[in-house]
């Protein structure tokens, strides 16, 4: 192949003349001699080995940027996942009795064998099939890849803080819609298998690849036991034999387009298995006028370019303050116009073809021209067969936010540049863009710098940098997403949980009128009114209105009325001091990382919709503490008992300075209401008792959703079982982090 | 201040001004105001410091800035004429070192060229070396090696084996300290070849001398034969961020320099940092710089990249705003053919494939020359070269 190239290389006075770069060889493409060496027809890794059942038809697995076929993968069926996932089940006990520094260590051996010999490999494998440029798969996605590994490995290495006690969730499905980076992947499967379950990969033919290699290196130099990562090819549709399995107790979601398989999955009440999220999203930059325009230029465009491997295929918005727009744009088509396109596989290459099943902007930015926006589109250079696949670096300028282009995240490189008057206005507008996933703020200038990016809503911000991430900086930015110690809890079973009963009748029985949604509407309003200035309170503020509410309740006389045993009073006074002392000294991080520091902290939710079910008022006195303490305003609906216990709490809090839409309490029956919350698009939802499974169903718009265990509450008359604080504070909470690049040798 | 900002050359007899009305980009009838109201614009200690230099001032006045090329018309541009001082350039300047740094890594890591096209890049690289000697030991007869090598930087058969020989492949000029520009020329001329040689000058390389020994140093240097001068900026004005003074400097150094061309050292590892770079380059092309250069290979912290790129970023800032494309040089500290390659590649990335000439390019180098020889005798043989295979400069 190398000779062939240099049979083909045009002389060298014409390459004097002309100065382009030519090809980079580099022998023979460690990606296809993996293929070759078997014999280009894989397997279902499964059980520590390869699984090819006789007699199936094989799936194409094809080349992002030609469309010609490099592999094949038998098609798997539903006999294959019950193959797959009674190896994972008995792989299951062996991996969690291996105990946490064990199973440590051998995170680690696979994050060697993927750092050694097999990098190049994994990283040609992800080029060849997904798209992505090799300077990215090489580089920062595989440097990203190792840490997202080795971070939770460390962490099992140590015994993570605070989850004494948890045990593994079992065996975990990890469904890929279509190819997605390696930190993408080894986001879930680090915390996964750190965690002690055994994991089943479920992936299209697209995407099958650089899996099946990794299934294999983990085979390798016995970094893992056989059974504990599976991993099956098949069409999209083979999830619903998993939803069915009884032994498959979670789902989570990967790759590119996953809302066809969540219907897939959720498309009729969900029978136990806990459900991940998804990731993805935009990002948002802005510029302001004290911004190093260009180095903020060849930032964006390299953006543009690769998005972040974690936020795959959601295009980027640019908002320019008006004094550097005419300077920024002319930087920007400058540098989208020196963008090299072309095959991934050459390290040179910074954009690739559009990623398998994604289908070209063209529709979205046709409309913007047809709008009167300005389009500027890169040339594309001459292009192997099959360059349809590429589609040009583009830049559209002059549109309004109601246009398609900004209403929709867009895949592809795609670049839309707006004007705002100023960092106010730049923070409003990135507050309204739907689906963003992180922020970055250009500015020298401190103050300004700091200040706007202390206001964006996004959970991820860098500040004079793009596309920098690290596990114990933070790799949550949308508002779904989590960090690392959330990723842990997500694959874990608390102490307290216990296991999904019928529901308790509520005593008294007595049937009330559902909420009206207009009713509920109005609370939410309420709600969102209240909870940027009760959330942006410090800490300190925030206690000194516990302690006041203590402080009446002390006073007051308020004799127990209700079934609750103990004193009712003198528990939620301990509460109170106890959350107050703790709001007080929360903080966040100084995390030291590749590039400079991340601040690491949590912000609260926003508004937060509870759906109460059960009968123990003081329970759900210690459940909104809480939330209340850490800056969320909420919503509850709750039966009468319930309600009366809130409503007592609130009016102690409201007197004592809680803005009074923060907290709300409306009456209505437990079965239902989380539904009709979830409507009312709240940032989170606690559903507590109640008919789980269709208020499940219908939270898929709300961004966290959580099934209180009540076992986090304590018993009746007791505090919360050790570790339920912490656990009650992540879930009050979303991950935030902002970069502060610079400093380092 | 308005007056001192105002465009002005200072034009000696030698006379750039006669020969800036023969450029195309120079229309006639536009130069030549009143003399008078503009000495006396002129700074008294500058003027004083100047009076006995300044046989016979013809002040003439140059285009503004935004009258040049316009960057779309593709017009060749010509000489760098400068323009007034605009302080408002470099009002606003901001660059962001982590981001730069970054961005240099990551071109210097992902970025290279291989094959027959390595050698063609690393050909480039030799017609756009200065090769240089600057030691205290200088002697006619190791410029005279160094001249000998700058006419024949590969060996004649590398070239032939790689279909170049007739090509003209010589260094872009010999770099030398004033006192030795005779013995370049003379060896230069006698070898019959017209590879220019560049001399560095202005109090080079501190730059810690007056400015009229810095101006006579020039005009000698042009005197003796030095078709390129290497002038060193004063730091103490960047630092001071006494602009209009560096500008009027530069200015005076440029038309000290007649019809040589200027290359001006900013000596970057000296300006304390990046935004400086960025606002010193800016005033040395405003004053009419051909080149602008980064160190003189004496300061502690010489070519880097991350500078590089600020220079090249400021040198296309002011062709957006001028229609003038001003050279680029880094100097120091390049030792290797890899080193070459990032350079070359960093000027394609950031101004664009037309700056790789040796009209808008040169790297300033001793040793570098000898690694690109050897890389190019592996190309063509597939071996490394014995010491005695390749002639010593």
């Amino acid at each position: 192949m190398a000779a062939l190239a240099a049979l083909r290389a045009p002389p060298v006075p014409k390459i004097f003349a002309t100065m382009e770069e030519g090809p980079v060889p580099g022998g023979i493409n460690p990606g296809e001699a993996w293929l070759e060496s078997h014999g280009r027809s894989l397997g279902h890794f499964v059980d520590g080995t390869w699984l090819k059942p006789p007699g199936r038809t094989s799936l194409e697995c094809q080349e992002a940027s030609t469309g010609r076929t490099v592999a094949v993968v038998p098609a798997g069926d539903s006999s294959d996942v019950a193959v797959a996932v009674a190896a994972a089940a008995a792989a299951a006990e062996a991996w969690a009795g291996l105990g946490g520094p064990q199973r440590g260590q051998r995170l680690t051996r696979l994050a060697a064998t993927l750092e050694g010999d097999s990098r190049g490999t994994m990283g040609a494998l992800l080029a060849l099939a997904g798209g992505r440029p090799l300077c990215r798969t090489l580089g920062a996605d595989l440097d990203l890849g190792l840490r997202l590994l080795q971070a939770p490995a460390g962490g099992a290495q140590l015994g993570p803080p605070g989850l004494e006690g948890w045990t593994p969730v079992g065996v975990v499905a990890v469904v890929l819609g279509g190819p997605c980076s390696l930190p993408a992947l080894l986001w879930k499967l680090g915390p996964l298998l750190a965690m002690g379950n055994t994991a089943l990969v479920l992936s299209p033919p697209a995407a099958a690849l650089p899996l099946l290699l990794l299934g294999e290196l983990g085979g390798e130099g016995a970094a893992l036991p056989p059974g504990v990562l599976n991993i099956l090819a098949g069409p999209p549709g083979l999830c619903q034999a998993l939803r069915a399995h009884p032994e498959v107790t979670s789902v989570t979601f990967l790759g590119a387009p996953q809302e066809e398989l969540q219907a897939v999955v959720w498309g009729s009440p969900c029978q136990g298995p806990r459900l991940g999220g998804p990731r993805g999203g935009r990002v948002v930059v802005v510029v302001l006028d004290s911004a190093d325009l260009d180095s903020a230029a060849a930032a964006i465009a390299a953006t543009a370019a690769a998005p972040p491997a974690l936020f795959p295929g959601g295009g980027c918005v640019v908002l320019a303050q008006d004094a550097v727009l005419a300077a920024l744009e002319r930087r920007l088509r400058a540098r989208l116009g020196g963008l090299r396109v072309g095959d991934p596989l050459d390290p040179r290459t910074e954009v690739g073809p559009l990623g398998p099943g994604t289908p070209p902007p063209e529709e979205v930015v046709q409309e913007a021209r047809e709008e009167g926006a300005q389009v500027f589109q890169a040339p594309l250079p001459p292009l192997p067969e099959g360059g349809h696949r590429f589609y040009p670096p583009t830049l559209i300028s002059g549109v309004a936010p109601t246009s398609r282009c900004l209403r929709e995240p867009a895949p592809g490189p795609l670049l839309v540049l707006l004007p705002v008057r100023g960092p106010t206005e730049a923070v409003a507008v990135a507050s309204a863009l739907p689906q963003t996933a992180a922020a970055a703020v250009w500015a020298q200038d401190i103050t300004v710098a700091l200040d706007t990016a202390d206001r964006l809503p996004q959970g991820l911000v860098w500040l004079n940098s793009l596309d920098l991430l690290d596990p114990s900086g933070g790799c949550a930015g949308g508002a779904a997403d989590t960090d690392l110690d959330e990723a842990l809890r997500e694959f874990g079973c608390p102490p307290w949980e216990q296991p999904p009963k019928a529901d308790e009748p509520l005593s008294p029985a007595v049937t009330v009128d559902d909420p009206g949604d207009p009713e509920l509407a109005q609370a939410v309003a309420a709600a969102r009114g209240a909870a940027p200035r009760w959330g942006r309170l410090p800490g300190a503020s925030r206690a000194r209105v516990l302690r006041g509410a203590a402080a009446a309740l002390a006073g007051g006389h308020g004799t127990p009325k209700d079934g609750d045993s103990g004193d009712t009073d003198g528990s939620l006074q301990r509460a109170l001091l106890r959350w107050a002392a703790r709001v007080e000294r929360a903080g966040g991080a100084v995390q030291e990382v590749p590039g400079g520091r991340a601040l690491v902290t949590r912000r609260p939710l926003g508004v937060l919709g509870v759906a109460w079910g059960w009968p123990r008022p003081l329970a759900l006195q210690l459940l909104l503490l809480p939330a209340l303490a850490l800056g969320n305003a909420v919503v509850v609906v709750a039966p009468p008992g319930g309600g009366g216990a809130a409503q007592r709490l609130r009016k102690a809090l409201v007197a004592a300075g809680l803005p009074g839409g923060a907290l709300t309490v409306i009456s209505g029956n437990s079965r239902g209401s989380g539904s009709r919350l979830a409507r009312q698009h709240p940032d989170g939802l606690w559903i507590c008792g109640g008919d789980a499974d269709c208020e499940w169903a219908s939270a898929v718009s709300v961004p966290r959703v959580w099934g209180v265990p009540v076992g986090v509450l304590g018993g009746p008359g007791q505090d919360h079982p050790p570790g339920a604080e912490q656990e009650l504070e992540l879930r009050c909470t979303r991950p935030h982090c902002l970069w502060l690049p610079g400093g380092g040798p | 201040m308005k007056a001192k900002a105002s465009m002005i050359l200072w034009c000696f007899p030698e006379g750039i001004c006669t020969q800036y009305r023969r450029a195309a980009a120079f229309p006639q009838g536009s130069s030549i105001p009143a003399a008078a109201g503009w000495a006396r614009s002129l700074p008294g200690s500058i003027l004083a410091r100047l009076a006995p230099h300044v046989a016979e001032p013809r002040p003439c006045r140059f285009l503004r800035g935004g009258a040049g090329p316009s960057p779309d018309s593709g017009a060749m541009a010509g000489r760098n004429p400068g323009t007034e001082l605009e302080l408002g350039w470099i009002s606003k300047v901001y660059v962001n070192r982590p981001a730069v740094v970054r961005h240099a890594e990551q071109i210097k890591k992902w970025k290279t060229v291989k094959g027959n096209w390595q050698a063609a890049w690393l050909l480039k690289a030799v017609t756009c070396i200065d090769l240089t000697t600057l030691s205290g030991d200088d002697t006619p007869s190791n410029v005279q090696r160094l001249c000998f090598k700058a006419k024949h930087p590969i060996r004649e058969d590398l070239l032939k084996a790689l279909d170049m020989h007739d090509k003209g492949i010589t260094v872009g000029a010999v770099c030398v300290y004033p006192a030795r520009v005779c013995d370049a020329v003379n060896t230069l001329k006698a070898a019959g070849c017209n590879i220019p040689v560049a001399s560095v000058a202005a109090g080079f390389p501190s730059g810690q001398t007056p400015l009229e020994t810095k101006l006579a140093e020039i005009r000698l240097a042009v005197e003796y034969g030095a078709r390129e001068i290497d002038i060193v900026i004063s730091r103490s004005l960047v630092l001071t961020g006494q602009w209009e003074d560096l500008y009027e400097e530069i200015r005076l150094c440029r038309a000290a320099c007649g019809e040589a061309h200027m290359k001006t050292i900013l000596a970057t590892g000296e300006l304390g940092s990046l935004a400086n770079v960025y606002k010193a380059s800016m005033i040395a092309m405003m004053a009419g710089s051909d080149f602008i250069k980064t160190s003189t290979g004496k300061e502690v912290e010489n070519a880097t990249f991350p500078v590089g790129i600020v220079m090249m970023r400021a040198i296309k800032e002011y062709y957006w705003q001028t229609g003038y494309k001003v050279g680029f040089k880094p100097a120091g500290g390049i030792r290797t053919a890899k080193e070459a390659i990032t350079w070359l590649m960093l000027v394609k990335e950031e101004l664009g494939v037309e700056w790789l000439t040796p009209e808008l390019f040169r790297l300033g180098a001793s040793s570098l020359l000898g690694d690109i020889e050897q890389q190019i005798f592996y190309h063509v043989t597939g071996t490394y070269a014995l010491q005695h295979e390749l002639a010593m400069a």
